[in-house]
């Protein structure tokens, strides 16, 4: 079972709410293996939308994905690519 | 008998119609009602089934390019199937409850964590949640969608994003008592273009139904039995600006310049956090005063540092590269706050106010928001502007009291930026002494409603209007004009944040004068942005230079009027 770990910074102005954190969310659910998103020492199941809003990850924030399973390679890397466009936003 | 109520506009534009005040369902009336039935999982199961596919309706008749829009109501869809949600829902009807008391702790638990978190736009949120949970509790009871008939303005406490999508096309205004311009509703009614004012506190105490209404959303005004003059001075104006609207919204976000490409910066006049998303939204460069006083208001005890420096970074973050000046507290007998002891003083406006009470009587409570701006200038450009100066005194005492912000923070360990330094000119004293002050400050902001008050000798909150109050009277011109000539070339920045920076007649004035930067309500950024592409300067510096030399303010307007008339614009006027 594979497991990655990437470290990434929330550049989006609203943070990990809402509207992105549907997306993000949405995003996660693709992949079969278990994801977690890490905040200064919190948890959340990064398919799991309220748990992901729980976190309350702000702009500049500093957020830790882990991905267990076939697929976690991919599925951090197109969570990552997400983050990094800013999920679309202007 | 004509009233108007003030709230906050979302989206500029004008509408007049016949009042209707929306009967909606509400959780609390459904749970209990819903509570008296016998429902099975099974009827609960078909209730969601139901919610789903009303959604993803809502979500198809949504206008092309409103992608945003599906994404706010998509948050409901993701919920019906979020574990810990639905999830939770579901455990605790196989434990026993009954699905509405289950649904209703479910929603509770959700409010209860969104409350908790800092993020002003998480907090918006608990009402998305709210309208899911309504909708769920319809179609559990049965009963069918809220309606009203076509041409209406509604008027409620507060909507749901549902109910605003639902309604568009039978609705021609919307008013509600609650709710921010970040309110998922209002960004709806803005993205589907329904002028919208919310915030009107007084709306359901003063509105019976089926009066006939004047919803100025650019101006965040609520005409209630508006008389014949006035209706038919807004059938005119909403024609105009209707005609001018799409060409003005779909210029607001460029740049602006005058005709022979001299730059106008347009900035925003802010009162309130919500407003700094209407800001960024309608194009503005940069905040030109953020009024610190809302976040004083209604509440027992002053803001701590850190709830101000979220604010404030909030407000950098969003409208970054643009600076955002931050007047400091501007309170005096005239503007209380209850829990900051003021003397009683005969003659409020010319007692002990801005400034003037930081040395004793608020000195902790500014050095705190001090601290709080200087810690959100690490996270943007940002200036501290201070209040009601008239001598060289107080900017040294005010810097003074910046220094001593640095050290504290310094000596707590916590992050902070450098931030700049600037005034309000809003007594002919300051503006007077100008050219000197300009040697200790980076910026300067001219308020020229203070200012007018000031020169003139009346009272701005008795007499606002011409012919005793006005901003254009000539000797208010020449102060300008005066402070204008001794900031030119020293690199002190420069801006007029009044109600004249939005008046239609003074706009041409203040940049002939020399003005390049504008700060205004946020709604009427495009506008203001619009007036300046209009004119050459050549044209504007005439104008100006003769306006200079009216000996009235009667004859300053009719200088601008003629002025409009000559170059064939028509006067939109707010």
């Amino acid at each position: 079972m594979k497991i990655v770990e990437a470290r990434v910074q929330i550049l989006n102005k609203v943070g990990l709410h809402a509207r992105p954190a549907v997306q993000f969310v949405k995003e996660a659910k693709k992949f079969n293996s278990k994801i977690i998103v890490c905040k200064e020492g919190e948890s959340g199941d990064a398919k799991v939308l309220l748990q992901v809003l729980a976190l309350d990850v702000q702009y500049g924030d500093e957020i830790i994905i882990k991905a267990e399973g076939e697929d976690a390679e991919e599925a951090i890397k197109s969570l990552i690519e997400l983050i990094k466009n800013k999920f679309g936003e202007e | 008998m004509e009233q108007i109520l003030r709230g906050i506009g979302v989206y500029p534009a004008l509408s007049i119609g016949r009042i209707v005040i929306l009967k909606r369902y509400t959780l609390e009336n459904m749970i209990n009602k819903a509570l008296e039935k016998q429902i099975t999982v099974d009827n609960f199961k078909e209730a969601i089934e139901r919610t789903r596919k009303e959604i993803e309706s809502i979500i198809r008749s949504l206008p092309e390019g409103k992608e945003e829009l599906s994404k706010i109501i998509e948050f409901q869809l993701m919920l019906l199937e979020d574990d810990s949600f639905i999830g939770k829902i579901y455990e605790l009807i196989n434990k026993g409850s009954h699905p509405a008391r289950a649904l209703k702790e479910a929603i509770n638990e959700i409010k209860e964590m969104f409350s908790r978190m800092d993020s002003i736009y998480m907090r918006e949120r608990v009402n998305d949640v709210i309208d899911l949970g309504t909708r769920i509790l319809k179609n559990l009871l049965g009963l069918s969608e809220v309606g009203v008939e076509s041409g209406t303005v509604i008027v409620s406490d507060e909507l749901h994003p549902s109910e605003v999508i639902m309604l568009s096309d039978k609705v021609s205004g919307i008013i509600t008592v609650r709710g921010s311009a970040l309110s998922h509703f209002a960004i709806i009614a803005r993205e589907l273009g329904i002028p919208t004012v919310v915030n009107v506190h007084e709306a359901l105490n003063c509105i019976k139904g089926k009066e006939k209404v004047i919803v100025n959303a650019l101006s965040g005004l609520v005409i209630i039995n508006p008389s014949e003059d006035e209706e038919l001075k807004y059938k005119e104006m909403k024609a105009r600006w209707d005609k001018d609207f799409q060409l003005i919204m779909n210029q607001a976000k460029e740049p602006a310049s005058t005709k022979d490409g001299t730059r106008i910066f347009v900035v925003a006049n802010l009162g309130r956090i919500d407003e700094v998303e209407t800001a960024a939204y309608y194009g503005a460069e940069g905040v030109g005063l953020f009024r610190t006083e809302f976040l004083f208001l209604g509440r027992d005890s002053p803001p701590s540092e850190d709830e101000q420096f979220n604010t404030f970074k909030l407000a950098v973050q969003r409208l970054s590269p643009g600076n955002v000046f931050v007047r400091t507290l501007d309170i005096g007998s005239d503007k209380q706050i209850q829990y900051i002891p003021m003397y009683h003083e005969p003659n409020p406006a010319l007692g002990k106010r801005g400034i003037r009470l930081y040395w004793k009587e608020i000195k902790n409570i500014v050095l705190t928001q001090i601290k709080a701006i200087l810690r959100a200038a690490a996270h943007g450009s940002i200036g501290i502007m201070f209040p009601m100066v008239t001598d060289i005194s107080e900017i040294i005492e005010g810097k003074n009291l910046v220094d001593i912000a640095r050290k504290e923070l310094k000596n707590e360990g916590k992050k902070f930026g450098n931030a700049k330094i600037g005034i309000m000119i809003e007594t002919p004293s300051a503006a007077m002494l100008a050219d000197e002050f300009i040697k200790y400050v980076d910026f300067m902001s001219i308020g020229t409603n203070d200012l007018t008050q000031y020169t003139l000798a009346v009272d701005r909150t008795g007499m606002e209007t011409p012919p005793f109050f006005d901003h254009l009277h000539p000797s208010v011109l020449r102060l300008v004009k005066y402070v204008i000539n001794a900031v030119k070339g020293t690199g002190v920045e420069l801006s007029v944040c009044g109600e004249s920076a939005s008046d239609i007649y003074a706009i041409p004035i203040l940049i002939g004068l020399g003005i390049r930067k504008l700060s205004v309500a946020p709604l009427l950024t495009p506008i203001v942005k619009h007036i300046a592409r209009l004119f050459r300067i050549d044209e504007l510096e005439e104008l100006a230079n003769e306006a200079l030399k009216a000996n009235s303010s009667q004859k300053v307007r009719e200088l601008v009027k003629e002025f409009y008339i000559r170059k064939k614009v028509s006067l939109l006027v707010f």
